[in-house]
């Protein structure tokens, strides 16, 4: 896997837990940390 | 992702996610966290007090050192969670922390876009559970006082894909509906939406 990992802050919260669902799913969907590179 | 405490966060190391120890209010702690990251997302914010080691610390000095250890380490883009019209409310002090935030990232020379989502519609409006499923709609406020209203699970996306989206270096994003509308704006809509009738009580 080629990783590029991005830190996440705050990703306990209501809204940091969404976005760390996002990261997920373009990590698993794409191979890689992210779905545009 | 930063925790506190790994405790807190073991569902999201079962699902793949790293978990660095760190302290926003503890720069060395910061540094050696974000070493070796190619960017960060921050949600962080102390001011909703979700927890008792939630301060606005967190808005203030915390998200100040977080910058500064982005500059440090230089990291390709720092993606920040501001406020809707931040920079136009210095006597609102979690909107006026986040513009100064905003400021701190431009004077390090950190790339960075800040999002600016407006009002998270499902935390006005789910106080006594869902509204949609319930049929009820419950507010403490104004029903008739309109606000830019925004889904709590379409910022969540924009801030995934603002990582990598190209061109928004030092951009500060309005992230809302097409107009402001009124929480009876939003009884209409549903009722409408879920075919009921509307009946209200102020």
């Amino acid at each position: 896997m080629d990783k590029e990992p991005v830190l996440m802050v705050g990703g306990t919260g209501a809204l940091g837990r969404k976005v760390v669902g996002e990261l997920l799913t373009a990590t698993a969907a794409s191979g890689c940390w992210f779905a545009t590179r | 992702m930063l925790v506190r405490d790994p405790v807190k966060a073991e569902e999201f190391a079962r699902r793949g996610v790293e978990l660095v120890h760190g302290d926003m209010t503890d720069l060395p702690s910061l540094i050696a966290a974000i070493d070796g990251a190619d960017s960060v997302i921050t949600c962080a914010a102390g001011y909703t007090r979700h927890s008792p080691q939630d301060t606005t610390h967190t808005d203030t000095i915390g998200n100040r050192n977080l910058v500064d250890a982005a500059a440090t380490v230089n990291v390709r883009r720092f993606v920040l969670t501001s406020i809707l019209t931040c920079d136009k409310a210095p006597q609102v002090p979690h909107f006026w922390h986040k513009k100064l935030v905003e400021d701190h990232l431009a004077e390090r020379g950190v790339p960075y876009v800040a999002l600016r989502p407006g009002a998270f519609i499902e935390s006005v409006t789910q106080f006594g559970g869902d509204p949609f499923a319930r049929g009820r709609l419950i507010y403490a406020g104004s029903a008739r006082v309109p606000f830019t209203f925004v889904c709590s699970t379409d910022v969540a996306e924009y801030l995934a894909r603002a990582v990598d989206v190209a061109g928004v270096d030092g951009q500060h994003i309005d992230i809302g509906w097409t107009r402001p509308v009124t929480v009876e704006e939003v009884a209409d809509i549903a009722a409408r939406q879920l075919q009921k009738n509307r009946c209200g009580r102020q």
